[in-house]
């Protein structure tokens, strides 16, 4: 963290990141998308529902749709452990619910400290979800393309 | 301090000259959408200043003028003219309007017009 | 300039008003082929508007095209336009306007406001030389009054009198204050009343460069006056935007005088009068405007929403605290007649607010006349669009609704609907097609019919096609032209690939249909080869709060529209039986329905299978009856629908059957069937 701060004096084109982990991976999403971290809570099923979708909740009154960050990305699936929460991440004027592993910290990340991610990962089907890559602290950290994870276009 | 009455047809007019009022020390009064209306709130809210624009329906600036300035030869009204209006600011001024401003104006424009006024 | 989120708004959403009435009065215009001397003062007006409000907020573009428009018809406004130069005209401005929507709508999505109108710009300056060119028509025009305007505006030296001392008086403007000339007009105007005979450098403060030389030089006033210099020197720092001045004594047989104003010592001669007469006449500037408006606020939707939400919440809150079993079986008189109160407060609040989002279709069939006005004129037809009922109120969701499937069907109408010209003389018809467009309310619905006078859909042609898509499976015989006729609105019926600038996404009349059905509408047509086809769309007025069953299959809760429902019974066991192909089928009443198993159908795990255990319901839809299959009803309740997010589209294979859903006052979601589509 006292990197990330530094960082933040040092340039201007910095960008909050929030960071959570699904299996062994730290993805980071823009924090300018996420609307709120909420715990578990009981899903209402939906009609003829694909895999990764685990039903809809109730948001103070708006229908939130959620989708399990492994099953999407192809991680096996588990049981949710205390740690496991919904992201609700902002689509376009929709919300939408990641069911991740944990949420791990919301780090700044400068623009230059950015890479492409095509450049440095090669690794399957998760590649096009991913559009940045940043090291920080030795760990890479995958910048999620929400666009191109929830095939909507921007 | 004065009272102000904003005289437009068009509320983002208003509204905008409401806004550059805001960090003045002069107080929006009133507005109104035509020359009528205006007329008749001049005689309710009696502003110590009026901006008025001209091209507006029902009556147009120039008429509210003269009807303001047969109410009290003193009022202190502002045309709010745009070029190509100059036939009807000449006319304005010779109706007593005390002075005009050309739209785009902005705000120190306004605000040191309603000062010299106040 | 600071703009403000505020301003921005009204800006827009003003700019947008002024731009639909102006349209609303283009397309009435273009009927009679010109334009009244109220339109053109309006369309004058409108533009003038724009211009000031645009170049408040630096929108350059806009500005300036809105003021060249503006003087074009300040020019029609004084010299009138020939006949024949209106049709251009009237593209001009409709292209003008077509600009304007488009720059604002970027506005709006915060996209740039990159737009090039220096095409359009081109197109009225050149139109304005020619209306120039034009022999003037005979307008009682303005130019006698604007010269009369002009002429009281000259400064009229007034007759100097004795000896009475003489000033110079400099006066320096504000960079930029504009119109200078009449800045110094103004200062000679308000040093009148105390000066016996003035006269200005520049002598003409109404010539054209008068305000250039003014800006360079300065203004030079001479006056004659017996006040007291800081009498004068006060009256002159009065003047709004003056930079600096300064007032001097100057003998009047000083070479700077003016020779006007010496001469004028000389003769004595009053020239004041004429102008003076025209000083207290007012020029008839005066713009009409029948209609006063002053009573309507404009309301943010989304505010209306909101409220429309609350008050479903507390028509949902109040059930369940009359029905709260809490209070058992015991008799609570007084209770009762309290909620009863409360019941009818509540449904009373509950059409207003119904009723406050009621708007007239007007502003929706507007937009259809411009459609057909441009696709006619592409396709080179001549079609007259007739509206009728305009003034019918619906819902403001209804319209969004209704919006898109209008678009459709009368595009269809002018690309293969009416014929060209030549074919429809050779059929014996007026060469101008006809499109009318119809609402009017019938109690709980709005029914909006498209009629065409074309060429009517082909039988033969649906079913040719119909067969090489595979979509049906009875012989051509054994189908009424009805059935035939609604094979348009299957899925993957419609073929028309090619997206054109009108029918933009290529979307089929199936998606009309299920754009329809999703607000609870329905949609038929009629046709007769050769006279042409009708559209009838069926919407309910307000589609927000509905009656409700509600009932479950496993986990999933439902909600099936009551009218919709005929009966729900207990199945009896013997009167379900299988047809040859295998199908469930209930007998009921003496009547066979086919039976549809909900937990199959939407995939729910958990849901009960054996059919004595579950229950049956009677549905009734558009096309036919049929019984559904599912666990357990759980009452009747009146709920707010809200559209289902459309990422959940993405979520399940099958969204089929499904409207919308409804949240309870416990806070479960529940979703609502559409009976059409199950």
């Amino acid at each position: 963290m006292d990197e990330a701060i530094e960082m933040i004096q040092g340039s201007e084109e910095i960008q909050e990141y929030l960071i959570f982990s699904v299996d062994s991976i730290e993805f980071g999403i823009d924090i300018g998308r996420v609307k709120e971290i909420i715990k578990i809570q009981p899903f209402s099923a939906v009609p003829n529902a694909l895999g990764y979708c685990k039903g809809i909740i109730n948001l103070r009154g708006t229908i939130v749709p959620v989708v399990d960050m492994r099953i999407k990305l192809g991680f096996p699936e588990t049981e949710y452990n205390e740690r496991a929460c919904i992201i609700v991440i902002m689509l376009g004027a929709e919300l939408i619910g990641i069911i991740v592993d944990a949420v791990r910290d919301v780090i700044h990340i400068s623009e230059k400290d950015l890479l492409d991610a095509a450049s440095l990962y090669d690794g399957g089907e998760r590649k096009k979800y991913t559009s940045k890559i940043a090291v920080i602290d030795g760990k890479i950290k995958q910048i999620l393309d929400v666009f191109s994870v929830f095939e909507i276009e921007e | 301090m004065s009272k102000v009455m904003i005289v437009d047809d068009a509320a983002f007019m208003r509204i905008t000259i409401k806004n550059m009022l805001k960090k003045s020390p002069h107080e929006v009064v009133g507005e109104a959408e035509n020359g009528r209306v205006a007329v008749e709130r001049y005689k309710a809210l009696r502003p110590d200043i009026i901006t008025m624009d001209i091209t507006m329906p029902e009556m147009d600036g120039l008429t509210a003028l003269k009807e303001i300035m047969s109410i009290n030869p003193s009022a202190n009204v502002i045309m709010v003219s745009a070029m190509g209006q100059e036939a009807m600011v000449r006319e304005a001024i010779m109706n007593g309007a005390k002075g005009f401003i050309v739209k785009p104006f902005k705000e120190d424009g306004i605000l040191a017009a309603i000062d010299k006024l106040a | 300039m600071n703009v403000d989120e505020s301003m921005l708004e009204v800006y827009i959403y003003e700019t947008q008003q002024l731009l639909e009435s102006l349209e609303d009065t283009l397309l009435r215009g273009e009927n009679e082929k010109r334009l009244d001397s109220d339109d053109i003062n309006e369309v004058f007006r409108v533009m003038h508007t724009i211009k000031g409000a645009s170049a408040m907020m630096e929108f350059e573009n806009m500005s300036k095209l809105a003021h060249s428009l503006e003087d074009m018809f300040s020019f029609i406004r004084e010299f009138g336009a020939p006949q024949s130069e209106w049709p251009n005209i009237f593209d001009l401005v409709f292209a003008a306007v077509a600009f304007f929507n488009n720059e604002v709508a970027k506005l709006q999505s915060k996209a740039p406001m990159d737009g090039d109108a220096s095409g359009i710009f081109e197109r009225i300056a050149v139109q304005l030389e020619r209306l120039k060119n034009a022999p003037s028509e005979d307008v009682p025009s303005k130019a006698n009054e604007s010269a009369q305007v002009k002429g009281a505006g000259n400064i009229a030296p007034e007759t100097p009198r004795s000896d009475a001392p003489c000033y110079k008086i400099k006066v320096v403007f504000q960079e930029n204050s504009q119109m200078e000339n009449l800045r110094a007009f103004g200062v000679v105007q308000s040093l009148k009343n105390v000066s016996l005979c003035t006269a200005t450098v520049p002598a003409d403060l109404n010539a054209e460069n008068a305000a250039q030389e003014i800006v360079r030089n300065g203004c030079l006033i001479f006056i004659q006056t017996n006040e007291n210099p800081d009498r004068i020197k006060e009256i002159v720092e009065g003047t709004l935007f003056l930079k600096s001045y300064s007032v001097v004594p100057i003998e009047i047989d000083d070479e700077e005088v003016p020779e006007t104003m010496r001469r004028k010592k000389d003769n004595g001669h009053d020239e004041s009068a004429q102008s003076k007469a025209s000083n207290g006449q007012t020029s008839d500037n005066t713009i009409v405007e029948t209609v006063s408006k002053q009573n309507f606020i404009s309301v943010n939707v989304n505010k209306l929403d909101t409220l429309l939400n609350i008050v479903g919440e507390i028509v949902t809150a109040q059930s369940m605290v009359i029905n709260n079993a809490d209070f058992g079986d015991a008799p609570h008189d007084s209770f009762d007649s309290a909620a009863q109160q409360l019941h009818a407060l509540i449904n009373e609040l509950q059409d207003i607010v119904m009723n406050i989002r009621m708007i007239p279709v007007s502003t929706l069939f507007q937009k259809m006349r411009r459609l057909v006005r441009d696709m006619a004129k592409k396709f080179d037809k001549d079609i007259d669009l007739e509206l009728i009922g305009e003034e019918t109120e619906v819902d403001k969701n209804v319209i969004d609704y209704l919006s898109d499937p209008l678009l459709h069907i009368i595009r269809n109408s002018v690309d293969h609907g009416i014929e060209d010209r030549e074919t429809r003389k050779k059929a014996g018809k007026p060469p101008r097609g006809k499109i009318t467009l119809e609402a009017h309310t019938t109690g709980s619905d709005v029914i909006v019919t498209i009629s065409d006078d074309g060429k009517g859909l082909q039988r033969d042609k649906i079913l040719k096609k119909a067969h090489e898509k595979g979509l049906i499976s009875k012989t051509d015989e054994e189908m009424t032209d009805k059935e035939v006729f609604s094979l348009i609105f299957l899925p993957g019926f419609s073929t028309k690939d090619e997206v054109t600038e009108f029918s933009g996404r290529g979307v089929g009349m199936d998606v009309v249909r299920k754009n329809i059905s999703l607000i609870g509408g329905s949609i038929s047509l009629e046709s007769e080869p050769g006279k042409g086809t009708t559209h009838i769309i069926r919407i309910p007025l307000t589609l927000t709060i509905i009656d409700g069953m509600k009932f479950n299959v496993g986990a999933m809760n439902f909600i099936v529209p009551t009218v919709s429902v005929r009966s729900a019974i207990q199945p009896d066991l013997n009167s379900i039986f299988k047809d040859p192909d295998g199908n469930e089928m209930v007998l009921l009443q003496e009547n066979c329905y086919p039976l549809l198993r909900l937990n199959q159908f939407f995939n729910v795990e958990g849901g009960v299978t054996e059919l004595s255990e579950g229950m049956i319901m009677l549905i009734t839809s558009e096309e036919k009856d049929f019984c559904i299959f599912f666990d357990h009803l759980d009452g009747e309740y009146q709920v707010v629908v809200k559209s289902l997010p459309s990422y959940l589209k993405h979520c399940s294979s099958s969204l089929d059957g499904i409207g919308g859903c409804a949240i309870l006052g416990d806070g479960s979601i529940n979703l609502i069937i559409d009976v059409n589509s199950l």
